[in-house]
């Protein structure tokens, strides 16, 4: 590749030959790492080898689960990373920088959030887990009962000319059966403890072969007689059968589970079968709802209540939060820049210490000192009253909000300490001549002036507690309780926990539910910090 | 040589490279050889009595087994749920029975048929892993709420929970000590589990059962049970003998140190009572109504993944080897829990405590696995919660839970 510009004499590549003053030397000079054998080439070579390697693994490995899509992308994304990185093209420069980014981007952030919004248009959860072919045979089996007063069976698993077939011992006769023939006697088999060990016409498995044929093993159904009510051997673990009978059987051409008494259980629409009754037998499995789930985020009946009042408190949460860390960071901030102030980096040290302890450990700890009545600032700071700090809807607010002013304050001190130390000390001077007050020089230079170093920071820090998590659910756990709603949601639960208690907990995993109020959240937080943003590039012009 | 096409050399690289990697089809496929391998999900206390359990079976079959170690909560069960239908999750799975409702209704479990083992185990530890007519599990352990005794402070047996709090009060003006009785308790979320023995003796059950024990989804702790269990908490709350910011360190704790004489709790306290030396008796629960009190009984049981990579095996493994005696002791022996197996309970020689707990499971319930029950813990822990701080009338609290878990569950 790459011939026509290729050196003469390889000297000039390898960049030795500094008096060249030839035309196309410098170009090629400047060229030189990827020409020829150097080691930068030998590098290169390398880790581009064991990138294939591992690609072309990962493309067997998802070629032999079935993983289509990853497939796909796996050959997309490595034919790509080799073009880019071996074709000699210029215009694939800056590829070579991004194509790094580019694919982490793809699987980490634009494949996540896809799957999400898939996920938001269905009925994935609880009962809706899996394909239908899996709930039809889960239900097959689940609904075959054992005859009722039949025996265990000690079976042998047989290889016969027609497939696999059971042999048990009876009344010390040898019966064999399979899946087309009902157990019927054996000459000449011998029998040992109880079990069959050989069988003419046909050959013993062996336990590991029995293992190996599995899949077959567990559609085998051995009729124990002529007669369907004596029910069929079916054996799951290889040793021992036990007469069952089906109950609910898939009539293919209706579409339908069919019980033994001639109920029938459609398919409803709704990833279920369903009987006349309305009655779905679970489990069913996962179909697309379209817009349902974000209806029910909007219907007042079933989460719009909640979802408003929650959001309402998720947005004051997030700004009240940024608000006081800012403010009370920026005040102490302020005190601690005054060089005039002695050991001040005694308080700096200080100041900083919340924010040197892990946050999950002193949010515990905040919830163990506010406990009501065993708590250390109810026993011992307010002598022994019982202020319900964490089981008031109001004080749970405002305890939430003073442990996050808490937890986030050391950060934004940290932040503004260095930013006020950028602002030129020449700006305030010249204001002071012009007759500024502090107020004014406050107002029109600190604020200003900080607020286009810090202000990218503070959406950050919205975003941050838009979805802290962490804070509510270590803290609170959203609670307390509304004990009117009918949905659980709690007085201090943001929008992320309040997901968290659709999808995950009080056993009832909505996941379809879960990620279209994830959608929603991405849309808020996205807009909120767009529109910031703006707000924050036109401060940035005015300095 | 300097002419040598580098992409000939690239491609030779990644050719040689891509060569050293095994071919990854054997790893999925798997069984092509032997008999191959089953991965079982438990805790560590569940692995070293698995390890020896696993040793007979891997001797008798020459199936190999993987353990993976993970403590059993609501998230390794949604997990398993979401996993099992890849195929990605482990063969079998320990887990509490009252998960058995989520994942029978996901369809991630199949039913193991016990055959005769059955009759070893306790009717108790037998209805708990059926769910819907049809039976899931392999029972290990029993646990439920009993009454410990700290024998140093009193002997006295008494025949009611009014009759407990008065000799718990009586021992608080003589000996000084801080309660009259300790449970564990939430201020968050409310604890109904520990105060279900209470609950019982008023005759309010919270589900309906069938004549074969199983659960309905019919909601019966509404009524004049309910209401009359419900001002008994206001009673208990406005005497201040219980208190919803006790959380499970405060009780034990005070317990240990001899701040009370009577605690309701499980067999996993054993461990640190022992640990502590202390003096203790096992007792039932007192009846605060007319009638016997019933704890909740939590039974812990091996269920197998219904998309297991090796069925077979895991039947095997589940129905032939977990169901012994030797294997239901060994587990009792590792992890302390009463065991599920009545045969295991009666060999249990030198562990009075234990075994009093498995006598009392008997008189328990089975804590219901229906699917419905999900909706009920939240509303009636933090309605409990309400009565004893006193936040309202308890009848209408209680009546408004009724409605709220009903609402819920249609």
């Amino acid at each position: 590749m790459s011939t026509s510009t290729t050196t003469r004499d390889g000297t000039a590549a390898a960049g030795t030959t500094g008096g060249d003053t030839g035309p196309g030397a410098p170009r090629e000079r400047r060229h030189a790492h990827s020409r020829g054998f150097g080691p930068g080439f030998v590098v290169k070579l390398v880790l581009m080898a064991l990138i294939n390697a591992i690609g072309l693994f990962g493309i067997l490995a998802a070629w032999a689960a079935g993983s289509w899509g990853i497939l796909v992308f796996l050959v997309a994304a490595l034919l790509a990373a080799d073009l880019v990185y071996f074709l000699p093209a210029r215009k694939l420069l800056p590829a070579k920088y991004l194509f790094p980014g580019l694919v982490f981007l793809l699987v980490f952030q634009v494949f996540v959030l896809v799957y999400t919004a898939a996920t938001a248009f269905t009925n994935y959860g609880d009962g809706h887990n899996a394909t239908k072919d899996a709930a039809i045979t889960q239900l097959t089996t689940t609904y075959e009962q054992r005859v009722e007063g039949s025996e265990a069976y000690a079976v042998t698993v047989l290889e016969g000319p027609d497939g696999l077939a059971l042999a048990a011992v009876q009344d010390d006769r040898v019966l064999v059966g399979a899946a087309d023939r009902p157990l019927a006697p054996l000459e000449g088999a011998a029998v040992t403890d109880g079990r069959v060990v050989e069988a003419p016409g046909y050959e013993v498995l062996s336990y590991g072969e029995v293992v190996g044929a599995q899949d077959e093993l567990g559609e085998l159904r051995v009729p124990v007689s002529g007669q369907a009510e004596d029910g069929a051997l079916r054996t799951d673990d290889g040793r021992t059968a036990y007469a069952y009978e089906p109950t609910l059987t898939y009539d293919e051409a209706a579409d339908a589970m069919v019980a033994a008494d001639g109920t029938v259980y459609a398919d409803n629409g709704e990833g279920a079968f369903a009987g006349p009754d309305g009655e779905a037998l679970r489990p069913g499995w996962r179909v697309f709802v379209g817009l349902d789930n974000f209806g029910a985020i909007f219907d007042p009946a079933v989460l719009g209540g909640p979802f408003v009042a929650v959001t309402l408190w998720t947005f004051a949460f997030a700004v009240l939060s940024v608000a006081l860390t800012f403010f009370l960071g920026l005040l102490l901030a302020i005190l601690f820049n005054d060089e005039k102030l002695r050991f001040r980096n005694v308080y700096r040290a200080i100041v900083f210490l919340p924010y040197a302890f892990p946050a999950f450990l002193s949010i515990l700890i905040w919830a163990g000192l506010l406990n009501t009545d065993f708590g250390f600032v109810n026993e011992v700071l307010l002598g022994g009253t019982g202020v319900p700090w964490l089981e008031n809807p109001w004080l749970a607010k405002l305890s939430l909000l003073l442990v996050n002013l808490w937890l986030g304050f050391p950060y934004m001190f940290l932040v503004t300490t260095g930013a006020l130390q950028a602002i030129p000390g020449e700006l305030y001077e010249s204001a002071e001549m012009d007759g500024a007050g502090p107020v004014r020089q406050f107002g029109s230079i600190t604020l200003p002036m900080l607020m286009v170093a810090v202000g990218p920071l503070l959406i950050a820090s919205f975003a941050m507690n838009f979805n802290n998590f962490n804070v509510i659910y270590l803290l609170t756990g959203g609670g307390p309780q509304d004990l009117e709603s009918t949905t659980g949601v709690g007085a201090t639960d943001i929008l992320i926990s309040f997901v968290y208690k659709i999808a995950f907990a009080g056993g009832t995993n909505d996941y379809g539910l879960a990620s279209a109020l994830s959608i929603l959240i991405f849309i808020m937080v996205a807009v909120v910090s767009a529109l910031t943003f703006r707000r924050s590039k036109a401060l940035e012009e005015i300095s | 040589m300097k002419r040598i096409p580098r992409t000939a050399v690239a491609a030779a690289a990644v050719l040689l490279l891509a060569g050293c990697s095994s071919a990854p089809t054997a790893g999925v496929a798997g069984l092509a050889g032997g008999p191959g391998s089953i991965r079982i999900q438990a805790g560590d206390d569940e692995i070293p009595a698995l390890r020896e359990i696993a040793a007979d079976f891997t001797a008798d079959s020459g199936v190999e087994v993987e353990f993976v170690q993970r403590e059993v909560n609501a998230q390794a069960i949604s997990n398993f749920i979401s996993q099992s239908p890849t195929g990605q999750a482990p063969d079998i799975i320990v887990s509490p029975h009252d998960n058995l409702g989520q994942l029978a209704s996901n369809g991630v479990v199949v039913p193991v048929e016990l055959g005769e083992r059955a009759g070893d185990f306790s009717a108790n530890a037998r209805d708990a892993v059926v769910y819907d007519g049809v039976s899931y599990g392999v029972p290990y352990a029993i646990e439920n709420v009993a009454l410990l005794r700290n024998n140093a402070l009193t002997t006295e047996d008494p025949a009611s929970f009014d009759e407990l709090r008065a000799v718990g009060h009586r021992l608080m003006d003589e000996q000084g000590i801080e309660y009259p009785f300790t449970v564990s308790q939430s201020a968050e979320a409310g604890d109904p589990y520990h105060l279900y023995a209470l609950q019982t003796s008023f005759g309010a059950e919270v589900f309906e059962r069938t004549e074969e024990g199983e659960y309905t989804g019919t909601l019966t702790m509404g009524g004049a049970d309910g209401h009359a269990f419900a001002r008994y908490l206001q009673d208990l709350g406005e005497t201040g003998d219980l208190r919803t910011s006790m959380s499970p360190d405060i009780a034990k704790e005070s317990f240990l140190t001899g701040e009370s004489a009577f605690h309701l709790g499980g067999p996993w306290e054993l461990t640190d009572v022992e640990a502590a030396g202390m003096d203790v008796s096992v007792l039932p629960v007192p009846p605060a109504g007319d009638e016997q009190s019933r704890p909740f009984v939590g039974v812990q049981a091996f269920f197998v993944n219904a998309h297991a990579a090796n069925p077979v095996a895991a039947q095997d493994f589940a129905a032939n080897y977990l169901t012994r005696p030797e294997a239901q002791t060994a587990l009792y022996e590792s992890t302390g829990r009463p065991p599920a197996s009545q045969v295991a309970v009666d060999r249990m020689q030198g562990d009075p405590l234990r075994s009093a707990y498995a006598r009392i499971a008997e008189s328990g319930l089975p804590m219901p696995a229906i699917p419905e029950m999900g909706a009920v813990w939240s509303f009636w822990g933090t309605t409990e919660n309400a009565v004893v701080d006193g936040r309202g009338d308890p009848v209408q609290l209680w009546d408004r839970m009724i409605d709220n878990i009903e609402g819920q569950i249609s």
